[in-house]
């Protein structure tokens, strides 16, 4: 099992040195990518550790931050919650070719797509398009061991922050920022064993009785309760459905439905009534596309960094004229 | 058989005089008084006027559409009238939609558990089994 993600891997640093080797014109070289950032993307394969992170993530105006334990064994992964976490119960299991995540209080377990592999996916679709710049410096402790810090930026704007442990490869700390600088997500791990006891049943996930559902039934299941049509995107274009949810903007409700396909995410939108968007000076600040259409009475928009001829093909394929 | 002939004969007489007591009974005819006097009530009474089709036909018309009504409430849900828009909300609707895509890829990065999908499940169920349980104390 490993082997395809050490292909995975390898790809992705090839990619990113191939990336930079083609900007020539650009101030990207191939020794511009680190060391020890090719050491943590090609570590993925086959870290085994235990630990403990927060998560936060900005959700709107609100951080959202939670606890959660993880345990992963190469491909394998577990995460669940303290007992003092309003997620205490809920466990997810992940291996190559499913992540599965079990809700006590509804007695289901959401069987879904892994995501272990778009953890640098993003950085190398932007690589791709050049304009990268990394820089290095000595990071401090995290979780108790030396780090070294990797800054990346896209053009101007410094977007990622890893903290790495130089030792093993593994981010024991890494942030997210926008364009503007607001950090929008983080992770570090305050305690992480890179020996752990490991017994298979750690990766068994066995809720006698509950009910199993996929992000499409949880999709349609919303979409219902929303009043609204489910559409969704055909599974043979190569995005698969990860989540969705229902949410609030002036008092309009939207459906948003995640999609992530070759290492891009998209995320299907749907908002109650005919609704005047303007898209566009914001999707482009973000250096994001969309597409909007109205169909049923709704507003529909398609968003994400796929080139708009793409959004366009597959919103057609959803019913925009 | 002549004596055969005598016998019957004497009988036959014999129930003559029957015939004749019988005959002297008085008449007895049945009474219809009793059914005229039936009639005369009836006719005392309110006669109620003949119904006509519409008057027949209301009450299972008015059943029908109610039973339909219902069966269109329950399989038909109604359309609520979206809310008043004006420029500014759109504007909100669009950074909203922004807002989200970019939380959902931040999300993607980190190979964190989506907060809608944690937080839809309402019941925490926290794990119970400890030391005691174990009796390794």
């Amino acid at each position: 099992m490993n082997h395809s993600i050490s292909a995975v891997a390898t790809g992705i640093v090839l990619g990113l040195a191939s990336a930079a080797q083609s900007q020539v014109s650009r101030p990207n070289r191939a020794d511009d990518v680190p060391p020890v950032l090719r050491m943590a993307i090609r570590s993925l394969a086959t870290l085994r550790y235990s630990g403990t992170r927060t998560v936060e993530l900005l959700e709107g105006p609100d951080r959202q931050q939670h606890v959660e334990y993880v345990l992963r064994d190469g491909d394998r992964l577990k995460i669940w919650f303290p007992n003092s976490s309003p997620y205490a119960g809920q466990v997810i299991v992940e291996n190559q070719r499913q992540r599965r995540h079990y809700f006590p209080g509804r007695n289901e377990v959401m069987v879904g797509p892994p995501k272990r592999e778009e953890a640098f996916g993003r950085m190398l679709a932007m690589l791709k398009k050049g304009g990268f710049r990394f820089s290095v410096e000595r990071g401090g402790s995290v979780a108790g061991l030396p780090t070294q810090l990797v800054t990346v930026r896209e053009g101007d704007a410094l977007t990622q922050k890893l903290w790495i442990d130089p030792r093993t490869g593994m981010v024991l700390r890494r942030d997210l920022l926008d364009r503007a600088g607001t950090r929008v997500g983080y992770y570090e791990f305050s305690e992480i064993d890179f020996r752990p006891r490991i017994d298979d049943s750690d990766f068994a996930l066995t809720a006698t009785g509950a009910k199993v559902i996929t992000p499409a039934v949880e999709a349609k299941r919303l979409a219902e309760r929303a009043g609204m049509a489910f559409v969704a995107l055909p599974e043979s274009e190569g995005y698969q459905l990860e989540s969705s949810r229902v949410m609030k903007a002036a008092r309009v409700p939207i459906l948003q439905q995640s999609y992530m396909g070759s290492g891009a995410a998209l995320s299907l939108f749907q908002a109650k009534g005919i609704v005047d968007l303007p898209l566009g000076k914001r999707a482009n600040g973000g250096g994001m596309n969309a597409v909007t259409w109205t169909m049923g009475g709704n507003t529909f928009v398609l968003v994400g960094r796929a080139p708009e001829g793409e959004l366009k093909r597959l919103a057609r394929l959803l019913g925009m004229h | 058989m002549k004596r055969e002939n005598f016998e019957i004969d004497e009988r036959l007489a014999g129930q003559s005089a029957i015939r004749e007591i019988v005959s002297s009974l008085p008449d007895d005819e049945p009474s219809l008084a009793w059914r005229s006097q039936l009639n005369e009530r009836l006719r005392a009474l309110p006669v109620k006027a003949r119904k006509r089709w519409w008057e027949l036909a209301w009450k299972p018309t008015v059943g029908l559409g109610l039973a339909t009504a219902f069966a269109f409430a329950l399989l038909m849900k109604p359309t609520q009238p979206g809310p008043t828009l004006t420029p500014e909300s759109g504007s909100i609707v669009a950074d909203a939609i922004f807002d989200a895509h970019s939380g959902t890829v931040a999300r993607h990065e980190l190979g964190a558990v989506a907060g809608e999908a944690l937080q839809s499940d309402t019941a925490a169920v926290p794990v119970e089994w400890d030391d005691v349980d174990l009796n390794t104390l």
